[in-house]
């Protein structure tokens, strides 16, 4: 006798189209699959009992009011972004135009006529490589949420349009960051992590000058051309090794410090 | 009497800025269950909440009027946590995968012990469950949500999720089978 299969079983206790004649059918004579069956019920009843935190009848005032400040602060939908955003990327984009800005710096220290007379500086070389490593990490962490986001985006309302104007804001704000970065790294001879920002480069510019509002079949296309390039599994490699780069210069900045 | 949110909808956009309040406080408690479902942290739950009102403010102009603003509100809600659940998982790595749940299990009771007593076996049972629905993908955690919790059919999370029918219904099979697997040594005792 052949059993019900277990995902026609799972279709058919949550009401989802399947011959439901034919598995009653089968129920009523099969002992192992009513115990499978029944098997099913339990799992699904327990998860039921997971407790979620309650939140009484004031809590959308309570939301109001930690919303109202930052709606405030946009003058009207479809704005730029807004800095004081709770989101922790929203936090990043201050703390990647920050980086930017120190990158540049450390690109015009390191390129800039010097005086004859050394001056002081406030930081290290060894702090200085150590913040803009981790100021890249963040640029290549803040790009690849960027692009997951964009394998994800939906279809908003029912004039099969999918609404990317957040990634496309998000794609114009790293443009920048991305061009000081890469060409620091070639600079500093690092041409593998260059060669990466300038493929994301190309990526980003791309997504930056796509419409805030595309059809599927654009978005499609829009997504092959970033898959083609290998692009998610290239930011992947090199976040890791810049992950592991910062926490190496994190110890011996604690070693040194000891 | 209670205006219909696509009344209340127009409103905001005609400037009236008590409207998106009505809107936050009708929908906020259905925004932070599904969050903290998805998300299980309260923390990330608020901050879904927080970012699913913010974006669906500033793009308050798509929404159209013929559609349910409770169900576009979710989906917006849905990629909010999608996207803080991507981030969480990337953070945490020494959260312990559903595949290391799954190989060990919990440890089945011997048999002939008498059944434990009830409310320590449903602790049990509830420390697999959240074991299970921590490891899962965000993919199958936010359908299997979808489907158990908010009682969305497959069609309507292939929507939400801009998925194929068939991988929706594909994350919510692994997630089942992942819970059942888990659950194993105990239903086994329970039965």
């Amino acid at each position: 006798m052949k059993h019900i299969d277990e995902n026609d079983l799972t279709l058919y206790q949550y009401q989802e189209p399947v011959d439901r004649a034919a598995i009653e059918a089968h129920l009523a004579e099969c002992a192992s699959c009513r115990a499978e069956k029944a098997n099913l019920e339990f799992v699904l009843a327990a998860v039921d009992g997971s407790p979620v935190p309650e939140r009484d009848d004031t809590y959308g005032e309570q939301v109001w009011h930690r919303l109202q400040p930052h709606l405030a602060a946009k003058p009207a939908p479809r704005q730029r972004f807004s800095w004081d955003w709770a989101f922790p990327w929203q936090r990043w984009a201050l703390g990647g135009a920050v980086a930017a800005l120190v990158a540049l710096a450390f690109v015009a220290g390191r390129f800039w006529p010097r005086h004859e007379k050394p001056v002081e500086t406030a930081i290290s070389a060894q702090a200085r490589d150590r913040i803009l490593l981790a100021a890249v990490a963040d640029h290549v962490e803040r790009s690849q949420i960027l692009l997951l986001a964009l394998a994800n985006s939906e279809e908003t309302g029912g004039d099969r349009k999918v609404d990317i104007s957040w990634e496309q804001e998000q794609a114009q704000q790293l443009v920048a960051g991305n061009r000081i970065y890469q060409e620091t790294a070639e600079r500093l001879g690092e041409p593998g992590l260059s060669s990466v920002l300038d493929d994301l480069g190309r990526v980003l510019l791309t997504v930056a000058h796509s419409p805030s509002s595309v059809s599927p079949e654009e978005l499609d296309e829009l997504r092959r051309r970033i898959e083609s390039q290998g692009m998610l599994f290239k930011m992947q490699v090199v976040d890791s090794q810049l992950q592991a780069r910062v926490k190496a210069a994190n110890r011996r900045q604690s070693q040194n410090s000891l | 009497m209670e205006q219909d949110d696509g009344v209340v909808v127009a409103l905001a956009l005609a400037g009236d800025s008590d409207a998106f309040r009505t809107l936050v406080e009708r929908h906020s408690r259905a925004i932070f269950r599904l969050a903290y479902r998805m998300t299980s942290n309260e923390q990330d739950a608020e901050d879904v909440v927080q970012e699913t009102f913010l974006r669906a403010y500033k793009r308050l102009k798509q929404f159209e009027s013929r559609a349910n603003f409770g169900t576009w509100l979710h989906r917006i809600a849905v990629n909010c946590a999608l996207d803080c659940m991507r981030l969480r998982q990337r953070h945490d790595t020494g959260r312990e995968s559903i595949d290391a749940v799954g190989a060990d299990g919990p440890q089945p009771l011997p048999a002939g012990d008498p059944l434990p007593d009830r409310v320590l076996f449903s602790a049990e049972v509830q420390q697999q469950i959240d074991g299970v629905l921590a490891g899962l993908s965000p993919k199958e955690k936010a359908a299997f949500v979808l489907r158990h919790f908010e009682g969305m059919s497959i069609e309507e999370i292939s929507r939400t999720m801009g998925l194929r029918s068939e991988a929706a219904k594909n994350n919510i099979f692994r997630a089942v089978k992942k819970l059942r697997k888990a659950l194993a040594p105990l239903t086994s005792v329970a039965g």
